[in-house]
């Protein structure tokens, strides 16, 4: 009770506070505006800072979540790469016998699996992420930008703990990490951004429209063939090669693989193009998510 | 005193589909085909809100009357920012707590300690603020002994409970309540009108709807009633204004439903 009266007091103290500077210039930034425009970028970036402790909570709740009620629970993230490692590496290795170069061939397949993964398990859980939480957008206020953010960030702790199986499979076949390995966040951080574009164009539509979740269940399984993992990018011919450059998980992986293995040279043309893409596609993920955010709320 | 919340204009339209609710990808491309008379056929506009305009000075406590439908939910969601006018503009002074709904976010495998701070971090507090009343909001909320149980095994009404005592703990200079007082049984009921009151006590703004007139009788200093998206009676005697809800309630429907 006492608590209760010095908080209802404290916060007498504070709305007092607040009316007195109200016309003061530094307090009108607290004046909230409503009307039908959409939200401009300056408002959009405001907004998401001051949602920090919100994505938090979100991405600890992702995590937290993920493997709750399972008997194996955190021992999955290392069981789904390397079960998936197995399988291409046995079909590939000695059914259609890639050549991998002087890389063993399962740490050829793991390089690119294992941010396939992350990319492959983002995309899906971000492309809902507006659909899965419409009960929450329907009933309160705040910045939704934040749901795809938090939905694409809480699956790169199973990527770090990925990339460690990774180099313990390294420490295994004897292969030494060399010095590029430090660049890899760089590469990671440029496939965290693409995934970002991507989830923020799709995102707002799939709240729209179903049917895009059911195109990428399919569409990502395509994509994986489309993109330098179980086979190296040189045995293709050489239109095939620039046409598979255009998608930026090809230089992305590419990029990934240089930095854990390096025993090739990094593809500069491959890598620009991706960041080139990633940027545009960011851009425009920003403006649909801003222009359909006023829309999907009331329609999702 | 100083206004805190101010809707010039404000209207909402909605778009009724007949067919289904949703539409799909295949629905919009055949629009874009088919000729506009035929669109038009399948959904209707409907204004939720029409033209509402009203100024609420800081500090008082407004009870929204109206019959289920006649948009209420409405302007609070638009207050609460959670959706967009189609025509107006509201201007608010300060951060809006908004209670459409206790418990909003709450996930069934989180256990309640969990859901708690989650829940805070949705409504907008701030980590400091959440610690600091952690202990409060348990205490208020009373489930203390299943704090560290997932809450999918809560039941309705304690999940309620906790949901309340996080949303009403809130800083927020509006406080925005949505038939939300009728949950729980009578003791908690008196809990919470305790809480509002304090809440209105303490300087702070609030929106109060509720279909039991009793509690807007005790709480609210104003009444705003609406019908059919429109502001029908904006008055500050409140016994008056609820006894002229209650009338053309029951002069529309002959006392089908209050």
């Amino acid at each position: 009770m006492v608590l209760l009266l010095v908080s209802s007091s404290y916060i007498r103290a504070i709305t007092r506070r607040q009316i007195s500077h109200r016309y003061s210039p530094r307090n009108t930034n607290r004046k909230t505006v409503i009307d039908q425009k959409p939200l401009g970028l300056r408002e959009t970036i405001g907004d998401l800072w001051r949602a920090r402790e919100i994505l938090s909570k979100l991405v600890k709740k992702d995590i937290r979540v993920q493997y709750k009620q399972t008997a194996l629970g955190f021992l999955w993230v290392l069981f789904r790469p390397m079960m998936t490692v197995l399988v291409f590496a046995t079909i590939f290795r000695y059914i259609v016998r890639f050549p991998a170069g002087e890389t063993p061939y399962a740490i050829f397949v793991m390089c690119g699996i294992v941010p396939w993964l992350y990319f492959a398990e983002a995309l899906r859980k971000g492309v809902t992420s507006i659909y899965d939480n419409s009960h929450i957008i329907t009933c309160i206020y705040f910045p939704r930008i934040v749901l795809p953010i938090g939905v694409i960030t809480a699956p790169l702790l199973d990527l770090m703990i990925g990339v460690c199986a990774l180099l313990i499979m390294m420490s295994i076949y004897n292969i030494e990490p060399k010095a590029q390995l430090l660049s890899l966040p760089l590469f990671i951080s440029l496939m965290y951004l693409f995934t970002l574009g991507v989830v923020l164009c799709f995102a707002p539509l799939q709240a729209l429209y179903r049917d895009i979740n059911i195109i990428f269940t399919f569409l990502l399984t395509i994509w994986m063939y489309l993109t330098p993992i179980i086979y190296p990018l040189d045995i293709l011919p050489q239109k095939l090669q620039t046409l598979l450059a255009i998608n930026p998980m090809t230089g992305i992986v590419q990029g990934i693989r240089w930095s854990v293995v390096g025993d090739n040279p990094l593809d500069w043309k491959n890598l620009i193009v991706a960041t080139a893409i990633t940027i545009i596609t960011l851009i425009i993920g920003l403006y649909a998510f801003r222009r359909l955010e006023t829309k999907f709320v009331d329609q999702v | 005193m100083q206004p805190i919340i101010i809707a010039e204009g404000v209207s909402k339209k909605y778009t009724v589909n007949d067919e289904n609710s949703f539409r799909t990808l295949r629905d919009s491309i055949a629009d874009t085909f088919s000729a506009k008379s035929k669109r038009n056929r399948l959904s209707k506009t409907f204004w939720a809100l029409d033209d509402i305009s009203f100024t609420i000075n800081a500090g008082e406590s407004i009870g929204i009357l109206g019959r289920n439908g006649a948009g209420k939910s409405t302007l609070l969601k638009i207050i609460s920012r959670i959706t967009k006018p189609t025509k107006g503009c509201l201007t608010l002074r300060g951060r809006v707590a908004s209670l459409l709904e206790v418990g909003v976010g709450f996930h069934p495998e989180l256990t309640g300690r969990e859901n708690l701070f989650l829940n805070a971090a949705i409504l907008g507090e701030s980590r400091k603020n959440i610690q600091r009343k952690a202990d409060e909001i348990i205490h208020f909320s009373g489930v203390e002994r299943f704090l560290d149980t997932p809450i999918k095994r809560f039941s309705s009404g304690m999940r309620t409970r906790l949901g309340f005592a996080i949303a009403s703990h809130s800083d927020g200079e509006i406080l925005i309540v949505d038939e939300i007082i009728a949950v729980g049984d009578f003791e908690f009921q008196k809990k919470c009108t305790h809480k509002i009151n304090e809440v209105i006590k303490s300087g702070r703004t609030i929106l109060l709807v509720n279909h039991d007139m009793n509690p807007v009788k005790k709480l609210c200093s104003r009444i705003i009633h609406i019908a059919h998206g429109q502001l029908v009676n904006d008055t500050t005697d409140v016994n008056k204004g609820i006894k002229k809800y209650l009338q053309t309630t029951i002069s529309n429907d002959e006392g089908k439903n209050t």
